[in-house]
């Protein structure tokens, strides 16, 4: 039983489709990440989720209460929806105290006063607040405003969570720790969240289960490794992480896997893989995939390349090759080191080669 | 990846089934917005169409009608026919054009050097150099007016008698001067607030490229703030064509008359001609219209995005041995609009007739006002109507800004463009046409048609600042309300009206200035029971009271600034808190 379930979601503004039929199923105590480049849909998806926009069409369903169906006339506002949510710009209410801002849904709800004291003193203690609860806004810092936003859309213990960018406006070594706390606190209290963010790295470390849009279109769902692993598309094998795109024909495809030759003549043989002899293919072959060695290149899937230019950058060497006609990445460990200029041979394992169609 | 769901089960499974007037509703529920949110923003609307269209409306119908207010009679073009075919008429409108344009320039020609000065130079001493610049807009173009009679008139003038200077204020170029230097405050605001937004980097960009600094002035600084010039331009010419109270203390005894003094004296004098009368508020406002579509078209190419966003700095001109020529102009201003009116109605308010020489003296003229009945009547009326009016309009005016920025009703762009609409209509037309609409009603001869007039008349400002206020404030703040269970009526009670705190006083204080000094529309529309203050001075004038009427004049002055300072200090309102 999925706890969110969003149905052939489309919004038009104006006549640009911003979303365009995205369906997704989160389960109960799920955290599924929204990501894509900006523009994408990602935010208008969240926010018809919320309802603070209001979808062209589609059925948006949280836990067994259907909250939008365009189609029949439904819509409830977003106070009807129980859910928290957190903003990108915090959205922590200037006029009042740490501890109002954090009452405010309970207030709302018309919840007793000891309560509403227990609950929101509870909440604050969660994100280790409760020693700023007389503070205003003003004089806390960003994490910290950050922070009371989080107590703030989980003191009502709310059905499911949404996450808007909630880390974009913090300094990077605040955001690795707060992402690690939002995940904590989501696996200790287990809330469903949908959590969008523009940055796949911190999709990949936060995520339960990515769902990756482009131009308003849901591109692939997944676990992490999935879609790291296994990437539908190009799209996505090129916005989750660098990757080698390497175009060509398939040429054989048999039990133990396909047979691909590049424009330049290359044959790459990929482990796992559909289509038919003579179709035009890609396949992603990521950098830290690839095995850079001495020559002669002997074996399966080992090709000549020559080092054009090698950047130490601490845990890795990046390597910039020619390999026939193409140019690609290669992340090796810095034990071995080669020169610019270097004739080297250059591996990867076809189960690593991803066959990609379209 | 999605398996088709099955069907769940729909809460408004029945909404087909129903009645087609519950569908209706249905469908506007389904716009996520509460009844309570439709019926406020549905009131507001139509009071607001109500307000502007009732009288324009009544006064272009009769303009095409025989008779008075309350007794029309039947179709005719002859209101149109005797006025336009006369020549004099003609000369009417061109002298109203040319002085509204003259003062225009007056106003630019002073107000813009003192905001650049004040804004982009090191001269010293500018925190006076702005209060003497901001001081004349919240006293009034009518109190300037009434003591530069005694300063500027051809006989016993002060500046004849003691500087021997030939000025004669009753005249075209009387009217331009007086008014001019009193609407260079709106030139002054404009511009400096354009330039303090400006990115000092563009002009810097300039002086890299070799520019001196008049050829950055003119190629640079003034084309980029040229938006926010025209604005306050077209602004003014706007004001100044339907001022009244200038242009009648110093027009009416050269025989100078223009657009508004006409209306005035076609409604007031007897035998009154209602036509003439009418067909000269069309034709007023049609101008002030016509000012309004021109800036906006002429803005509309123009852009606002050249002042930019983030990170600038403003650098100071250093004006080295210029200074104390920058200061002696600043000072000139200072005196001229400020000092010695200022100076000059509290010699004239302890005499007991006009004289140039010191003394005698009395206190007099000042007992009137707290001994006479009316007098003070006429003072606490004032104060009364002042007060609950822009109570009455912040309130008003902060629920159309509300909605007009923040709401998605299908209806706010009319009322954004309805409720901006008398910024166009000049207070003595506004007159004019609250007679033809309001005269048979119950309402007539009260208050309230005081306060309908000035509710209508001032709307746009309140609708402006409060606007203003309402796009800083982040939606996000709202949305998190919402979000967080929050109703509309929640939000806008518990989260916007708390954040827009600051720019409700504020906009409170303009408006009850602005109340309090109003007479271009009260003229017309007071009885001696519901005289109010300005009109009590401009009568003291009329009866040739003139040691009386500088008391008053005095007094509304004091007033006015009394407010602001127990704003200012008492509220702590200028102390802004910063809003993200």
């Amino acid at each position: 039983m999925s706890s969110l379930s969003v149905e052939n979601l489309s919004k038009l503004f104006g006549g640009v489709r911003a979303v365009d039929g995205v369906s997704l199923q989160v389960r109960e105590g799920e955290m599924m990440v929204l990501v894509g480049p900006s523009g994408c849909g990602k935010t208008t998806c969240l926010r018809c989720i919320a309802g603070l926009e209001r979808p062209s069409a589609g059925r948006v369903r949280i836990g067994e209460r259907v909250v939008t169906a365009i189609e029949d006339g439904v819509f409830l506002p977003p106070e009807r929806r129980e859910i928290g949510m957190v903003f990108q710009s915090y959205a922590v209410w200037p006029h009042m105290t740490v501890f109002e801002n954090v009452a405010y849904p309970l207030r709302a709800l018309g919840v007793a006063r000891e309560p509403l004291r227990q609950r929101v003193t509870e909440a604050l203690r969660l994100v280790q607040l409760d020693a700023l609860a007389a503070r205003y806004s003003s004089q806390i810092s960003g994490g910290q405003q950050q922070r009371v936003a989080l107590a703030r859309s989980l003191v009502s213990a709310p059905k499911l969570l949404l996450f808007d960018e909630p880390l974009s406006n913090l300094d990077a070594n605040l955001r690795l720790q707060m992402r690690i706390e939002i995940k904590e606190l989501q696996k200790q209290l287990g809330f469903t969240a949908v959590y969008v963010t523009h940055d796949q790295t911190e999709a990949m470390a936060i995520a339960d289960r990515i769902a990756i849009m482009d131009r308003g279109v849901l591109r692939q769902v997944g676990t992490p490794r999935d879609i790291y692993e296994r990437p539908a598309n190009a799209f996505v094998a090129g916005f989750m992480g660098t990757t080698n795109l390497l175009e060509g024909t398939l040429v054989s495809r048999g039990p133990d896997g396909a047979l691909v030759r590049t424009a330049g003549g290359i044959e790459i043989r990929v482990a796992n893989g559909e289509g038919a002899p003579g179709e035009a293919v890609r396949v992603s072959i990521r950098p830290e995939a690839l095995e850079i060695r001495p020559r002669p290149a002997n074996g399966v899937n080992a090709w000549p390349a020559t080092v054009r230019l090698a950047t130490f950058v601490g845990e890795s060497i990046i390597y910039r090759a020619e390999m026939g006609p193409h140019a690609i990445e290669v992340h090796a460990r810095p034990t071995q080191a080669y020169e610019a200029g270097a004739h080297v041979s250059v591996a990867a394992d076809p189960v690593h080669c991803i066959l990609l169609r379209e | 990846m999605s398996a088709k769901s099955p069907a769940e089960p729909i809460e408004d499974a029945s909404a087909a089934r129903r009645p087609a007037g519950l569908r209706a509703l249905a469908a506007l529920r389904a716009t996520g917005a509460s009844p309570l949110e439709l019926l406020i923003i549905g009131a507001v609307t139509a009071l607001v169409l109500w307000l502007v269209l009732y009288p324009t409306g009544w006064l272009v119908w009769a303009a095409f009608h025989k008779g008075a207010p309350g007794a029309t009679g039947p179709w005719t073009l002859e209101n149109f026919t005797s006025v336009l075919l006369d020549f004099g008429y003609w000369q009417l409108v061109g002298r109203s054009l040319l002085v509204g344009i003259g003062i225009t320039l007056v106003a630019a020609l002073i107000g813009v050097p003192l905001a650049w000065l004040t804004v982009k130079t090191d001269m010293p001493g500018k925190r006076l150099v702005e209060l003497s610049a901001i001081l004349p807009f919240f006293t009034s173009t009518f109190i300037g007016g009434l003591a530069w009679i005694f300063l500027g008139n051809p006989t016993n003038g002060l500046l004849k008698l003691w500087f021997g200077l030939p000025v004669n204020v009753y005249s075209m170029a009387g009217i331009i001067w007086v008014t001019g230097i009193y609407m260079a405050p709106y030139m002054f605001l404009f511009t400096a607030a354009a330039l303090r937004n400006m990115d000092t980097s563009y002009e810097e960009a300039s002086f890299m490229c070799g520019a001196s600094l008049p050829r950055t002035l003119f190629r640079v600084t003034f084309p980029l703030i040229l938006p926010a010039l025209l604005s306050g331009m077209s602004l003014v010419l706007v004001i100044s064509m339907g001022i009244f109270g200038v242009a009648a203390i110093l027009g009416f005894p050269a025989r100078i008359v223009l657009l508004a003094t006409e209306i005035y004296s076609k409604t007031v004098l007897v035998p009154p001609n209602f036509g003439a009368a009418t067909v000269a508020g069309l034709t007023l406002m049609a101008i002030t219209a016509g000012c309004i579509v021109l800036q906006r078209r002429i803005l509309r190419g123009g852009s606002y995005a050249l002042v930019g966003g983030r990170g600038f700095r403003t650098k100071l001109y250093s004006l080295g041995k210029w200074t104390p020529l920058a200061l002696a102009g600043c000072a000139l201003y200072a005196l001229l609009a400020v000092v010695l009116p200022g100076l000059v109605l509290v010699k004239t308010s302890f005499q007991p007739y006009p004289t140039p020489r010191f003394g005698p003296w009395t206190l007099d003229n000042w007992s009137a006002f707290f001994e006479k009945a009316d007098l003070l009547q006429t003072l606490l009326r004032s104060l009364y109507l002042s007060t609950f009016g822009a109570t009455f309009c912040v309130v008003l005016t902060a629920v159309i800004a509300y909605i007009i920025h923040r709401s998605n009703a299908p209806g706010r762009r009319v009322l954004e463009q309805v409720s901006v609409l008398p910024i166009g209509i000049p207070g003595i037309v506004m007159g004019l046409a609250m007679i033809w609409a309001y005269i048979v009603w119950p309402i007539w001869g009260s208050i309230w048609v005081l306060v309908i007039a000035y509710l209508t008349l001032f709307m746009p400002y309140g609708v402006r600042a409060l606007g203003s206020n309402i796009v800083q404030i982040h939606p996000e703040l709202e949305e998190s309300s919402r979000v967080h269970r929050g109703t509309w009526l929640r939000t806008f009670t518990r989260v916007v009206l708390p954040l827009l705190r600051p720019g409700i006083y504020s906009t409170w204080i303009l408006l009850f200035i602005i109340f309090i000094r109003e007479i271009s529309a009260a003229v017309l529309l007071t009885s001696i029971n519901t005289r109010v203050f300005p009109v009590l001075i401009f009568e003291q004038w009329t009866e040739g009271y003139l040691n009386v009427m500088s008391a008053g004049a005095l007094l509304l002055s004091l007033i006015m600034l009394a407010v602001i300072a127990l704003f200012k200090w008492g509220f702590r309102v200028d102390v802004v808190p910063a809003y993200r």
